[in-house]
C-alpha cells in the first residue's frame, strides 16, 4: 500500500470515532434559525454566531421573548468580578488566572476568572481569555478544596458566546455537577429530568436554583445516568430569556435492553439492533427514565427499499411507566467509516396510555437514503381488521390502493400522500390517519418546562 | 414553502450529519468543537437553503472546513510549529487503537489549512481541484498543502513511515 492508502486507512479509521450526532439536530437547528430571526427583526441587528460558540447546547424550544437582552443591549454574561463560592479568595483566583493552558497560547493574554467554586465532590474554575474580540474559556477541574496547581484543564480552550448564559455539566465524579453563569440580576432554574404523563405529554418541573450575581451551581442526584437530561432557564425581568440543556455526555455503547412484549407480528425478523438501541438511547437520554422503566415491543419489523437495496425497517412501541408510548419508526444501514450500522428514524410519535399500539393505525412515511440517493416509501399499520388501504392526496383523492400484508403494506411513495384510509374486508372503513411527516409530534427534546 | 423546506432539511440532516460530523471530527480533532462546527454550518445551510447553488452536501462541508479553519486562524498565533518531532521507540505491535491515536496527534499538529487539505483529499476522496474550489485556494496551493501535510503525517505516525516495516522485521 502507498502512503496515500495508509493515510485513508487511518483517516477512515480515526473517522470511525466521531460523535453519532443527533436526531434531535434538524429541530434544534430550525429552531435557532427562527430564534436568530426573531432577534434582527426585534432588535434590528444581526445575531452573532451563536452556535459555533456555544457548541453542545441545545436551547430547546426558544422562548417567546428576547434570548439575548430586554432592551437590545448586547450582554457579556463573563464580564465582571469572579463569581463563585472561591470568588472572595484572591490569592487563589490570581492564581487560577495563571494556570498554563493546553490547546491555546495565552500566556501573553489577560486572563481572568469567570467563576470559581466547589459544588459537591468538584471544584470548578473557568478562566476566561479575550483574543481580538473573541472569548475563549478554559475550565478547570478537580476534587473540592484542591489547590490550583492541583486542577486539571478540561479539554481544550473552547470559545465561548458570551451573550448567552455559559453552561457546564460535569458527570464524573458523581454525582454530576452543574454551573450555570447569566448576568447579573438573572435567575436560574433546572429541570432534571423529564417525566412522561399517561396523556403521553412529556413534562418537566423547573426549580429554582440560588442564583447570586447570575452564577447558578447545583448537583443533579436525578438526572439520567445515561446521558443528560437536564435543562437550564434562565429569567431575567420576569421574561425566560434563555432555556438550554447542557452537553450531553458519551452514551455508553450499549443500553441494556428493557423488558419486552411479544412482537406484535410474530414470525418476523428481528428488529435491527441499532435501531434498538438508538430508541432506548434517545429514551433513556431525553427522559431521565432507565431501561428498567421502560417495556418495549416490536410492532411490525421487515425491510423497506433503498437506493442500494432492501433495508431492515421496524416499528417500535416504547411503553414508559404511565401507560404512555413512544412509537419509532425506522430502519438501520451500514455506516462506511463505522463498525457499527447507523439508524434513522422516520417517525417519532407519543400515544396516551390506554392505546394499544398494536392495535392504533399508524401511517408513515419513510425516506431511506444513502449517498447515491433517496427511496421514498410508505408504512401502513392498519387496526384489527384492516385488509386495505387507501392511500389519499391533499384534496382527498385516492392516489393508490394497497392490499395490507398482515395487516400492514410498505409501498412505494411519490410524496403527494396525506392520508391513509384503512377498511376492512366488506369496505367498511375503519380508520382515516394522517401521513406522520419526519419525527411526528417531535422528540422530547423540543419539551416546554411546566 | 416553510413547511417542504423544513421537511427537506430534516432528511438532508438524517441523510448527511453522521458524515459530516466525521469531517468535523477529522479537521478539529475534537468532539466538542466537531458537533459544534457541523451544528453551526447546519443552521448555515438552512438559513440558506433557497439559495445553494451547488449540492447542500457540499455547502455544508465548505463550510464545516472554513468554519474550523477561519476559527483556527483566530487562534493561529497559540499554534506552535513544531520543527523537531521528538524522538520515539517504534512501536512493535501497535494495537490498532495506538495507531489511530498517533494519527489523531499528528493531525492536530497539522496547521488548519493543510489539516483540511489531508482529510479533504484523502478522506472525503476530492480531486486537487474540487479540494480548491472548496477551501477558495488554487491547486496549487493544494497540491502543496497536500505534498507537506502527508510528508509530516509519515515524520509523525510510525505507521506511514516506509522504514518502520523494515525497522520491526530485523
Amino acid at each position: 500500500m502507498s502512503t496515500e492508502d495508509d493515510v485513508r486507512a487511518l483517516l477512515h479509521a480515526v473517522a470511525g470515532d466521531a460523535p453519532g450526532g443527533s436526531p434531535d439536530v434538524p429541530a434544534l437547528v430550525v429552531r435557532r434559525h427562527r430564534a436568530r430571526r426573531r432577534a434582527r427583526v426585534g432588535a434590528g441587528v444581526l445575531a452573532a454566531a451563536a452556535l459555533l460558540a456555544v457548541p453542545l447546547v441545545d436551547p430547546g424550544p426558544q422562548p417567546p421573548g428576547p434570548t439575548r437582552t430586554v432592551d437590545g443591549r448586547t450582554l457579556d454574561v463573563l464580564a465582571g468580578p469572579t463569581r463563585g463560592g472561591l470568588a472572595g479568595d484572591a490569592g487563589l483566583v490570581q492564581q487560577l488566572a495563571a494556570l498554563p493552558w493546553a490547546g491555546a497560547d495565552v500566556q501573553d493574554v489577560t486572563r481572568t476568572v469567570a467563576f470559581a467554586g466547589d459544588i459537591g465532590p468538584q471544584r470548578t474554575a473557568l478562566v476566561v481569555a479575550r483574543v481580538d474580540g473573541r472569548t475563549l474559556g478554559a475550565w478547570f477541574t478537580g476534587p473540592a478544596g484542591a489547590s490550583p496547581g492541583e486542577l486539571r484543564q478540561s479539554g481544550d480552550p473552547a470559545p465561548l458566546d458570551a451573550s448567552e448564559p455559559v453552561l457546564r455539566l460535569d458527570t464524573d465524579p458523581s454525582p454530576d455537577t452543574l454551573v450555570v453563569l447569566a448576568a447579573p440580576g438573572d435567575q436560574v432554574s433546572v429541570s432534571q429530568r423529564l417525566e412522561v404523563t399517561a396523556a403521553g405529554e412529556p413534562v418537566r418541573r423547573q426549580a429554582p436554583l440560588v442564583t447570586t450575581d447570575g452564577a447558578a451551581t447545583s448537583t443533579l442526584p436525578d438526572a439520567s445516568a445515561y446521558g443528560v437530561s437536564a435543562r437550564v432557564q434562565v429569567i431575567r425581568d420576569g421574561t425566560t430569556v434563555y432555556r438550554g440543556t447542557p452537553l450531553r455526555q458519551p452514551l455508553p455503547a450499549e443500553i441494556p435492553l428493557p423488558a419486552q412484549d411479544p412482537p406484535a407480528r410474530p414470525g418476523q425478523p428481528a428488529a435491527p439492533g441499532a435501531l434498538v438501541q438508538t430508541v432506548l438511547a434517545d429514551l433513556v437520554r431525553t427522559t431521565g427514565y432507565t431501561p428498567d422503566d421502560l417495556t418495549l415491543q416490536t410492532l411490525w419489523s421487515g425491510s423497506l427499499p433503498g437506493p442500494a437495496g432492501p433495508v431492515p425497517t421496524a416499528v417500535l412501541a416504547a411503553r414508559f411507566p404511565s401507560g404512555a408510548t413512544a412509537v419509532v419508526a425506522g430502519w438501520a444501514a451500514a455506516d462506511p467509516g463505522r463498525p457499527a450500522d447507523r439508524a434513522t428514524y422516520c417517525t417519532f410519535a407519543v400515544l396516551p396510555a390506554g392505546t394499544d399500539p398494536a392495535d392504533h393505525p399508524l401511517a408513515m412515511r419513510c425516506d431511506v437514503s444513502d449517498p447515491s440517493g433517496t427511496t421514498v416509501s410508505s408504512l401502513l399499520l392498519g387496526p384489527p381488521g384492516a385488509t386495505r388501504v387507501e392511500v389519499r392526496d391533499a384534496a382527498g383523492d385516492v392516489t393508490a390502493t394497497h392490499d395490507l400484508d398482515s395487516g400492514v403494506s410498505t409501498a412505494p411513495a411519490e410524496g403527494s400522500e396525506r392520508t391513509a384510509r384503512f377498511l376492512d374486508a366488506a369496505g367498511q372503513v375503519l380508520a382515516d390517519v394522517p401521513l406522520s411527516p419526519y419525527y411526528g409530534n417531535g422528540t422530547f427534546a423540543q419539551t416546554r418546562p411546566r | 414553502m416553510s413547511r417542504e423546506r423544513e421537511v427537506a432539511f430534516t432528511a438532508f440532516v438524517q441523510q448527511h450529519q453522521a458524515a459530516l460530523l466525521r469531517t468535523a471530527y477529522l479537521v478539529t480533532g475534537q468532539h466538542a468543537a466537531a458537533e459544534g462546527v457541523v451544528q453551526a454550518a447546519l443552521l448555515k445551510t438552512y438559513t440558506h437553503w433557497d439559495r445553494i447553488d451547488v449540492s447542500p452536501l457540499a455547502f455544508a462541508r465548505r463550510v464545516v472546513v472554513n468554519t474550523h479553519t477561519s476559527w483556527r486562524r483566530l487562534l493561529s498565533a497559540t499554534e506552535r510549529p513544531v520543527s523537531d518531532v521528538p524522538d520515539r521507540a517504534a512501536p512493535r505491535d501497535p494495537h490498532p487503537d495506538d495507531r489511530k491515536e498517533e494519527m489523531m496527534a499528528a493531525l492536530r499538529q497539522l496547521p488548519p489549512r493543510m489539516r483540511a487539505v489531508v482529510v479533504l483529499r484523502f478522506y472525503e476522496d476530492l480531486s486537487e481541484a474540487e479540494t480548491a474550489r472548496l477551501l477558495g485556494c488554487s491547486v496549487g496551493t493544494v497540491k502543496t498543502q497536500s505534498s507537506r501535510g502527508l510528508a509530516r503525517l509519515r515524520q509523525s505516525v510510525a505507521a506511514l513511515d516506509p522504514s518502520h516495516c523494515t525497522d520491526r522485521a530485523r
